[in-house]
């Protein structure tokens, strides 16, 4: 392999372990025959270490926990949080482990059941389109806060 | 990092405000420091840290150990993170179109960088477009395997690998230019 094509694999999959031992193996012995891949995979390495060095632990300065703090105890729960509470209490309040799996399931299962009929309430508490946009692209299990907004508008086909 | 208790996550699900605030214990150094990195700024950092957990409480449920607790406010971080970004772009020289002490907007951004008091390493990392410096962040500062990456930015592996390569480029060169400066 020429120069160009081992730093290309210094670059990335090499310095990262990423690389399976066979295509390991050729680029070991080419840098134990090449100083200059030699000094090119220091300088990669020289990056990564700096900044390794602001992994060490910083803490936000404590109003922020405050403002969340102070923010979660005003919001009125939502259908799907006042579901998931009550579910909590009922069903797992008293089980050592917690079963996400069957307990997404039923989730989902409740707020198919129970949205429809109690989501013409009062609106607090309900996502905003921008949010559950956002949360869409943050968390595959969007679909069940997904659900928790059909009462607000949109259809379940248009989810599916 | 050790995930925190399922134990914990349940009972912040049953709205108890002493176990959430375990859980931010846990996990609130690494959601600032990732989103200092990556905003370089240490106001945008505290209003990142801030939305991250708003939004974690309000949708843990939705989580419901599809990944690890870990993972997924890592993928929260960084899409409040790059929001941050894009909504103060307007104010801010793109550093991907280099750097030129002519250019009129030079002042504005030496002003930028001294108001948000920008340490060594986020001048570095200002090098960096934000979608290359999200990759780094997440793999020199963090640890994260490619596939951990993946899932944090929702991307394909071979755009992780491409985004580090010309993130380690880029940086390779500036530390050469830094010597050669000398
Ligand atoms: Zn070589």
């Amino acid at each position: 392999m020429k120069c160009a094509d081992i730093r290309a694999i210094l670059l990335a999959d090499f310095v990262d372990d990423e690389l399976p031992a066979h295509k390991k193996a050729p680029v070991d012995s080419h840098l134990s025959a090449c100083p200059s891949c030699r000094e090119f995979l220091s300088a990669v390495r020289a990056v990564d270490a700096e900044l390794a060095v602001s992994a060490v632990p910083v803490l936000p300065p404590p109003e922020v926990w405050e403002n969340i703090r102070q923010q979660i105890e005003a919001r009125p729960l939502s259908i799907g949080e006042k579901v998931t509470a009550w579910w909590e209490d009922v069903v797992w309040g008293s089980r050592p482990t917690f079963v996400y799996g069957s307990f997404a399931s039923a989730l989902i299962v409740l707020l198919v059941v129970a949205v429809p009929l109690v989501a013409r309430g009062p609106q607090a508490g309900i996502m905003s389109d921008k949010e559950v946009l956002s949360i869409a692209y943050v968390d595959e299990g969007a679909l069940v806060f997904s659900l928790a907004n059909v009462g607000n508008g949109t259809s379940v086909e248009n989810l599916l | 990092m050790k995930d925190i208790d399922d134990d914990v996550i349940r009972r912040a699900l049953g709205h108890d405000t002493a176990a959430f605030e375990m859980i931010y214990r846990h996990y609130a150094g690494m959601v600032y420091r990732v989103a200092i990195r990556v905003t370089r700024s240490a106001e945008d950092a505290q209003e990142v840290t801030q939305q991250v957990f708003l939004s974690a409480h309000r949708h843990l449920g939705s989580f419901a150990g599809r990944s690890s607790l870990r993972t997924w406010l890592y993928r929260i971080t960084m899409n409040c993170s790059l929001n941050a970004i894009k909504g103060r772009r307007q104010h801010e020289v793109p550093w991907e179109e280099g750097f030129d002490p002519q250019d009129p907007r030079h002042d504005q951004r030496e002003n930028i960088e001294k108001e948000s008091r920008l340490d060594e390493i986020s001048r570095l990392l200002g090098h960096l477009n934000s979608d290359q410096r999200a990759c780094l962040v997440l793999r020199a500062q963090e640890g994260l395997s490619y596939e951990q990456i993946a899932r944090a930015l929702n991307i394909n592996l071979n755009t992780v690998r491409s985004r580090l390569k010309r993130a380690r480029q880029t940086l390779i060169s500036v530390n050469e230019e830094k010597r050669g400066g000398l």
